[in-house]
């Protein structure tokens, strides 16, 4: 106690300074709408800076392994073009439907019940809103907000994200959801019960959205089970990538998604 | 510190304010884009507290005629922490300039204790970092360093005259 007093008696009028000056900024900040404005665009622009130069840093340290899939995937690439020239005329003639737009992730979570990301392209690469992200190997997220230079996306760990899935060889159209906090595992919902499905089969989007085009293939089926008092399965699918570890996406451009989206508005009307 | 220091200081208090918000809030100078001039005397009273004042108290003094202001100027806050810097500067400031004997008086540090020349040097200072204090969190960034400079200068001339005037009228002794 006699420190604390003696504490005062040293530093006292510094103290009360810091102490009143801390009251009125909040006070400022919390009561006065542009200075409120000023101050939360400001410390979200300082956020993204801090979290593009960590990210970087990070980035640097992980080279080795990004070089590595990136090796693997650029084969897998190569194979696809090599299969597909040798059909000819197939792809030269139209214009491609889907552009993949690369980026890096500068902020995900994974440990809340809604987590999001943060990929640093926005507009001025061609981003918008509900577009897809892909990773390496399977789904990462929707675009739902987009500035200049960032987009800001809804993982599929989130407890509002509905992808429309199938598995494999089959069209029923099944919603794919987060339910159980495991970064690891999604469940896929709405498979009727007739259709015959084994473990291991695999999840891959049907491509009715404008959002994933159809087939990528998104996970594997790791249990089957089904609900009392309910005509569908509920699928527990593992998912064939790391969300939590996710350094890069591929934001899906999808050049025919205007038209696809009139027609279907058309219909409703 | 005896109860008649007390009392005039509340009755300035009080003035100040009132005179603050009902009076020079209201004065303004526009010619076009030329809206640089507002008139603040309350940090008179700031600058009047008896030299000896504990700096805690001065502080916290600062604090609530700054709020007092806010609440007819719905700034809730920005006066506030003017006043507080103020308070915390006088401090600093009284230290910095003091006289070589020392401050041998209990009363207000005013033109009659502590001579002309003192007196300008010690307003002036704090009154002008008062007031650019009070125009950079208004501002809130420092993006307007323009708008913030010229605020700064024209106000400081305007208001500092009627602090003078105000000075001369009443002659404040204590």
């Amino acid at each position: 106690m006699q420190n604390i007093l003696l504490l005062f008696a040293r530093f006292g009028t510094l103290i009360t300074f810091l102490f009143f000056t801390t009251v009125s900024f909040l006070l400022i900040v919390n009561y006065n709408k542009t200075q409120k404005a000023i101050f939360i665009n400001s410390s979200n622009y300082y956020a993204n800076k801090l979290d593009s130069r960590t990210s970087r840093w990070q980035n640097y340290l992980s080279l080795q392994e990004v070089n590595d899939s990136l090796a693997n995937h650029n084969a897998e690439l190569m194979e696809h073009f090599i299969n597909f020239s040798s059909v000819e005329g197939m792809i030269s003639d139209s214009t491609l439907q889907y552009d993949l737009l690369p980026a890096k992730v500068i902020r995900n979570t994974y440990n809340l019940r809604n987590n999001h990301l943060t990929l640093d392209i926005g507009k001025k690469q061609g981003v918008e809103k509900d577009m897809g992200v892909l990773s390496e190997e399977g789904i990462l997220g929707i675009v739902k907000n987009v500035s200049a230079d960032y987009s800001h996306v809804v993982s599929v760990l989130n407890s509002q994200t509905r992808i429309s899935c199938t598995v494999k060889p089959y069209a029923y159209p099944g919603n794919l959801i987060w339910k159980n906090l495991d970064p690891k595992f999604m469940t896929l919902e709405s498979i009727p019960k007739h259709v015959a499905i084994s473990i291991g089969d695999t999840v891959v989007t049907n491509g009715y959205s404008t959002i994933f085009p159809a087939n990528i293939e998104v996970g594997t089926v790791a249990e089957v089970k089904t609900d009392k008092g309910s005509s569908n399965f509920s699928i527990k699918v593992e998912l064939f990538n790391n969300v939590p570890n996710s350094k890069r996406g591929y934001v899906i451009k999808n050049n025919l998604a205007l038209q696809q989206k009139n027609l279907e508005n058309l219909g409703n009307e | 510190m005896n109860n008649s220091v007390i009392i005039v200081n509340t009755i300035r208090f009080f003035v100040l304010v009132i005179g603050q918000v009902l009076v020079f809030k209201r004065i303004a100078f526009n010619w076009g884009d030329f809206a640089f001039i507002h008139f603040i005397i309350y940090p008179l009273f700031i600058i009047l507290l008896p030299i000896k004042t504990p700096r805690p108290l001065v502080i916290f003094f600062g604090f609530l005629i700054g709020l007092c202001v806010d609440l007819f100027y719905d700034s809730p806050g920005i006066h506030a922490s003017a006043g507080v810097f103020t308070a915390y500067a006088r401090g600093v400031l009284l230290d910095f300039i003091e006289p070589y004997e020392g401050y041998n008086t209990n009363d207000s540090p005013t033109v009659e204790t502590m001579g002309i020349s003192w007196f300008m040097t010690f307003s002036s200072i704090l009154f002008g970092l008062h007031l650019l204090w009070y125009f950079s969190v208004e501002a809130f960034s420092f993006v307007f360093f323009f708008e913030i400079f010229l605020n700064t200068i024209f106000s400081f001339i305007a208001s500092f005259i009627i602090m003078m005037l105000l000075l001369l009228i009443f002659r404040p002794k204590r």
